[in-house]
């Protein structure tokens, strides 16, 4: 367990003439699950190489709570790490691959034996352990990488880099619950990496939203929806993403601070009303209805208005075509940057 | 209702294969196989003689130690070429021109024709002239291949793995290549060593071109005829002759054509016998 801090640390690949991570800066808390999330190529993976010792940064210092482990190796670092492909030891049967880590550590037989037993029957894994690895299914194999990541005691942080995603729906669920109660049984930080924001949003005590090899955001999931500090994460978060319209728009019906330059909104803060009554109006182009509230569809629809396309979530009977009034309710305003305008000062 | 109208003529199309396969291979086998059994004169006399040429085989002292020789042979091979490929394939880069470079200076070995093998290695050892000779005189060992068989042994054994090694080693590179840097990576968070990440993540995943390797070397190694035909025409005395080359001695020197057909047969069924022995006992360990 230790609380994992980056400081100014840049990386290029060999060969390469941009930096894939820039002066990065970020502090994980100890004990605490953390979500990296960012497109492919924003160099999330890059940063869990770098904290796994498997990249060496160019510049900058990586600290383990007070001690630096930049220039460390990765087996020094008592850290583990979940691959997006499960990697097992082929010839070994899933007990042996399991023990594995403790028996190259040497540890005490009884002690192995404990933290074995514990975290197969949490995974319950009793049923396969004499299964050889290449009998297993693509699920059991992941479990496995998981038990052998997790199995070592007082390990300094467990890093995941997208383990779930060659499953399915319904065993991401199943493993994501799985990984969430090993990780509360030891309180070990965890870092995990992700494009999938359900996933991040839904699992994290925080969300490290990357983009381009910089940190754009680090806050708890709810702050990370409701308050997105860039236009970038208003839109690559949530589905749909915020709807953004130039300021303007907004000044028909009130004041918007001086700076402002676009006005982001949720789909779900803004509502249908009678034109002329929101300020904002625009034709149904499509409406997706997700399910029946007080027999009316409820869902999804996509307005263009003279201000641009939108996106508003509500109850909405009328056919496709029509023009509608749009009200918001809540709204956030971003200046000419991109970034978002604190309107308590 | 089968409505499709049968015409056999399509088995002719087979018949050019099996024509090549009875000439080149069941033909000539089983001629052997007759031989085996007679015991010719001339080409009008020749007797049945049953299994006697086959006892007589079995009982020979020369077969015996030409035999265990084979054997020796075979063993040393194997263990020196095996390990040692895999570490030259271990010490490769995994790409970059570097890597090309050497992957081509190792399959040099493998373009020479045996025969001129045995010829480079007859001149390269020999104490007047050669380089390997001359040096190892120089350093202060009395070296002489044509006079001591521990020497013919030894200069014999550094010619085959000089031609050979490289295969091991490219097919053992091909198969480290083949394994993702995830692997070396979780092995090396798990605190492995460098022997228990060979043992545990490069060996299992090197096992099929090991097997074939292995399976390459053992048959070509057992049928060696050439190079020592070259390099020591099977000597000092009988100290190098291998079961190829006494099996030639017995059927063209000698002209005993039952008896080398005897042997022929044995000489192949124990081949046979090896490689199965071995592909079983690998392929049950794998299951």
């Amino acid at each position: 367990m230790a609380e994992i801090s980056f400081q100014d640390i840049s990386f290029s690949y060999e060969g390469s003439e941009t930096e894939t991570i820039k002066d990065f800066r970020l502090t994980i808390e100890n004990g605490k699950i953390l979500s990296l999330l960012g497109k492919s190529g924003s160099g999330k993976t890059t940063l869990l190489k770098i904290m796994a010792g498997l990249l060496s940064p160019q510049r900058g210092h990586l600290f383990f709570d007070r001690g630096e482990v930049t220039q460390l190796a990765a087996k020094k670092r008592d850290i583990a790490q979940v691959f997006q492909f499960p990697v097992l030891y082929e010839s070994m049967n899933v007990e042996d691959n399991i023990m594995f880590p403790l028996r190259v550590k040497k540890l005490p037989e009884i002690e192995a034996r404990q933290r074995f037993e514990k975290v197969c029957s949490l995974l319950e894994l009793n049923p396969i352990l004499k299964s050889q690895s290449k009998d297993l299914s693509l699920y059991q194999r992941q479990i496995v990488s998981i038990a052998r990541a997790f199995i070592r005691p007082n390990l300094k942080a467990v890093f995941l880099d997208e383990p779930l995603t060659a499953l399915s729906p319904k065993l991401k669920w199943q493993l994501r619950k799985k990984i969430k109660m090993l990780q509360r049984e030891d309180g070990v930080t965890m870092v995990y990496v992700t494009h999938d924001q359900t996933e991040a949003l839904s699992f994290a005590d925080k969300v490290g939203i990357i983009d381009a090899g910089a940190l754009v955001q680090l806050d708890e999931p709810k702050t990370i929806y409701e308050r997105p500090l860039t236009t970038f994460v208003g839109d690559f978060i949530g589905n749909p993403g915020m709807n953004f319209l130039p300021a303007e728009a907004f000044n028909t019906q009130s004041d918007s601070p001086k700076k402002a330059n676009k006005i982001g909104f949720r789909a779900e803060w803004a509502e249908f009303v009678e034109i002329g009554e929101g300020g904002l109006s625009g034709k149904v182009v499509s409406f997706e209805a997700d399910r029946t509230r007080d027999h009316e569809p409820h869902g999804t629809a996509s307005i263009r208005s003279d201000w641009g396309q939108m996106r508003v979530k509500g109850s909405y009977q009328k056919s496709v075509g029509k023009t509608v009034g749009v009200r918001l309710n809540n709204q956030l305003f971003f200046d000419s940057n991109n970034t978002l305008i604190n309107e308590d000062g | 209702m089968d409505n499709r109208v049968k015409d056999n003529r399509a088995w002719l199309g087979v018949l050019p294969v099996l024509l090549i396969v009875a000439f080149s291979g069941v033909i000539p086998l089983m001629t052997v196989v007759n031989y085996s059994f007679q015991d010719i004169l001339d080409f009008d006399n020749r007797f049945f003689v049953g299994f006697q040429w086959y006892s007589q085989t079995l009982n020979d002292p020369r077969f015996i130690t030409a035999f265990a020789r084979q054997l020796l042979f075979t063993a040393s091979i194997l263990a020196i070429e095996i390990p040692l490929g895999i570490m030259v394939a271990k010490g490769m880069p995994r790409q970059g021109k570097k890597a090309t470079a050497i992957l081509l200076f190792l399959a040099v070995p493998l373009l020479i024709p045996s025969n001129v093998v045995g010829t480079i290695w007859q001149l390269f050892a020999r104490p007047d002239i050669g380089l390997m000779g001359v040096s190892l005189n120089y350093l202060g060992w009395n070296f002489n291949y044509t006079a001591s068989a521990s020497q013919a042994w030894f200069t014999l054994l550094a010619m085959d793995i000089w031609h050979w090694t490289s295969l091991v080693a490219l097919l053992s590179y091909s198969g480290l290549r083949s394994i993702p840097d995830p692997y070396y990576q979780a092995a090396e968070l798990d605190g492995a060593s460098h022997w228990q990440t060979f043992r545990w993540v490069e060996l299992p995943k090197l096992k099929s071109v090991l097997i074939i390797a292995t399976l390459l070397r053992l048959m070509d190694s057992f049928m060696i005829y050439t190079e020592p035909l070259v390099l020591t025409g099977g000597g000092p005395g009988s100290s190098t002759t291998f079961l190829s080359q006494h099996l030639a001695t017995m059927a063209v020197g000698q002209f005993d054509l039952g008896p080398a057909a005897a042997f022929s047969v044995i000489y192949f069924l124990f081949i046979l016998l090896f490689c199965w022995f071995f592909y079983t006992i690998v392929m049950s360990e794998s299951d």
